[in-house]
């Protein structure tokens, strides 16, 4: 019997030392792992949603610039105007058929103030009969970064590109050009400054006689900036009317999510044209403990 | 009768030190110094963290963070020292309420060695391991910091090395005390 208790309390003293022991790895924060606080809130609160929603508008122009210049697919080949090359291996016909492909290398190409290095691969993948640029029209490219960066030289500034995305862009006769990007991964680097948009899917339809628009969003998107990573989704399609008003969206609803803690934003398009109108739930518990908003001009 | 007396004296002396601990028993020593350097770490946390940075030193009114008085080498060292304290106060308590040979100190010493290093390594994988951590956690004191334990945390190589060396200082502290005072449970 006296084994037996023997045996009781020293299972009840382990038992203790046991939860003593791992309660105070949590409570200290271990070592050098420095201290921690509990989380009060969630990841997305009112401290850093505008920074969120500055880095989601920001990852999604990455095909913007692409877009304008779509129509000319002529790569410049040879020196560079201030020093350096540009290679090619590959073409892309004209008109540009699929299957054509093209890896340009950028070798210290300096224009300007600007110091252009790596590579890009494009790859037509689908493109409407006699392409021309006229519409209607139809044309989906692959466009692979590897190391792609480019230095302003003046400002110290280095912006470098990795990985893959897809732009389609069709046109038809009543004026609605349609720009769909889409891809797996997408690094984007400023000096010390990193955000990855993953999974993602940005559409624009842009009829440029009425002037109507809607743009859709759906991504992940994890950044330096904030700290961190969320999801971003278009529940009701951003629209507006590029003659009337600001030429912004007048409605429309992204919601942001942290899959970790649940933490979450609303981001509804004001009907005046105006900013955002940002309600957050830092809590997870599905209700929007702050609001706010900002005003376009600050995006 | 100096000689009995000296005899008697060391008699004592063993029995409140010296007396060899028996199967069953509980190796009080054993207990004591893991205690004493469970207090120790402790009491480092108390000195040297700041409050807002160590979840449990929010059950103390005010804590006196001297950290910055210390120079930049005692710092280095003192990041991971707790961890050091931790490892080797838990592992010589265990060892004193259940072990008795050589082979029980080595499972004891394994077993904190690899509690500690699972939490050191999952600091490493933060959002990975946050995922599966329920979130009625948040609900319980203590538990309620684990995801911020994970998340905020920094995997650090020199925590390992400081769970090493404190899972082998353990071991040698319950070797050397091993056959030491026991005290029956």
């Amino acid at each position: 019997m006296k084994r037996e208790l023997s045996v009781i309390i020293k299972f009840i003293c382990l038992t203790a030392i046991f939860a003593l022991g791992v309660v105070s790895i949590i409570g200290s924060g271990g070592g050098g792992g420095g201290g921690t606080t509990p989380i009060e809130t969630g990841f997305i609160n009112q401290d850093n949603i505008v920074e969120i929603t500055q880095g989601i508008v920001d990852s999604t122009l990455i095909g913007e610039g692409f877009v304008e210049e779509f129509g000319d697919l002529q790569i410049p080949e040879g020196a560079c105007a201030d020093g350096g090359t540009i290679t090619s291996v590959g073409s892309i016909g004209d008109p540009p058929a699929v299957d054509d492909t093209i890896t340009v290398t950028f070798n210290d190409c300096q224009e300007f103030s600007d110091i252009t290095d790596g590579t890009m691969t494009l790859t037509i993948k689908e493109v409407s009969t006699d392409f021309d640029g006229i519409p209607p029209y139809n044309l989906k490219v692959e466009i692979v970064f590897n190391d792609l960066s480019s230095e302003d030289i003046d400002l110290g500034l280095v912006a470098t590109v990795n990985g893959d995305m897809t732009i389609t862009i069709s046109e038809d006769d009543a004026g609605e050009l349609r720009v769909r990007i889409q891809g797996n991964s997408l690094t984007q680097q400023w000096d010390s400054e990193v955000e990855e948009l993953s999974d993602f899917l940005l559409e624009l339809v842009d009829n440029w006689i009425t002037g109507d628009f809607s743009i859709d969003l759906n991504g992940t998107i994890s950044s330096t900036l904030f700290g961190g990573s969320v999801t971003f989704d278009t529940t009701t399609l951003f629209t507006g009317n590029e003659n009337i008003g600001t030429g912004e969206p007048t409605a429309g609803v992204l919601l942001v999510i942290n899959s970790i803690d649940n933490s979450q934003a609303l981001l509804s398009a004001k009907d005046d044209g105006s900013g955002l109108e940002i309600k957050v739930d830092a809590e997870g518990d599905g209700e929007y403990e702050f609001e706010d908003f900002i005003s376009y001009d600050n995006l | 009768m100096k000689e009995a007396f000296q005899a008697r004296s060391i008699a004592v002396k063993t029995s409140l030190f010296h007396r060899e601990t028996k199967e069953g028993e509980v190796n009080v020593l054993q207990v004591l110094i893991g205690l004493s350097v469970l207090i120790l770490g402790v009491l480092f946390y108390y000195l040297f963290r700041s409050a807002d940075q160590t979840y449990f030193l929010k059950f103390f009114s005010d804590n006196p963070n001297l950290k910055d008085s210390l120079s930049p080498g005692y710092i280095l060292m003192g990041n991971s020292l707790p961890t050091f304290m931790h490892v080797v106060a838990f592992t010589v308590m265990t060892a004193g309420i259940i072990a008795r040979q050589k082979r029980g100190y080595v499972s004891v010493c394994l077993f904190w060695f690899a509690i500690d290093c699972l939490f050191e390594v999952g600091q490493g994988l933060d959002t990975k391991i946050v995922e599966i951590i329920p979130y009625w956690f948040s609900n319980f004191v203590f538990l309620e910091n684990l995801r911020s334990y994970f998340l905020q945390g920094r995997f650090d190589y020199l925590d390992l090395l400081s769970i090493a060396l404190g899972s082998l200082v353990a071991y040698i502290i319950s070797i050397k005390t091993g056959n030491l005072k026991g005290g029956k449970l």
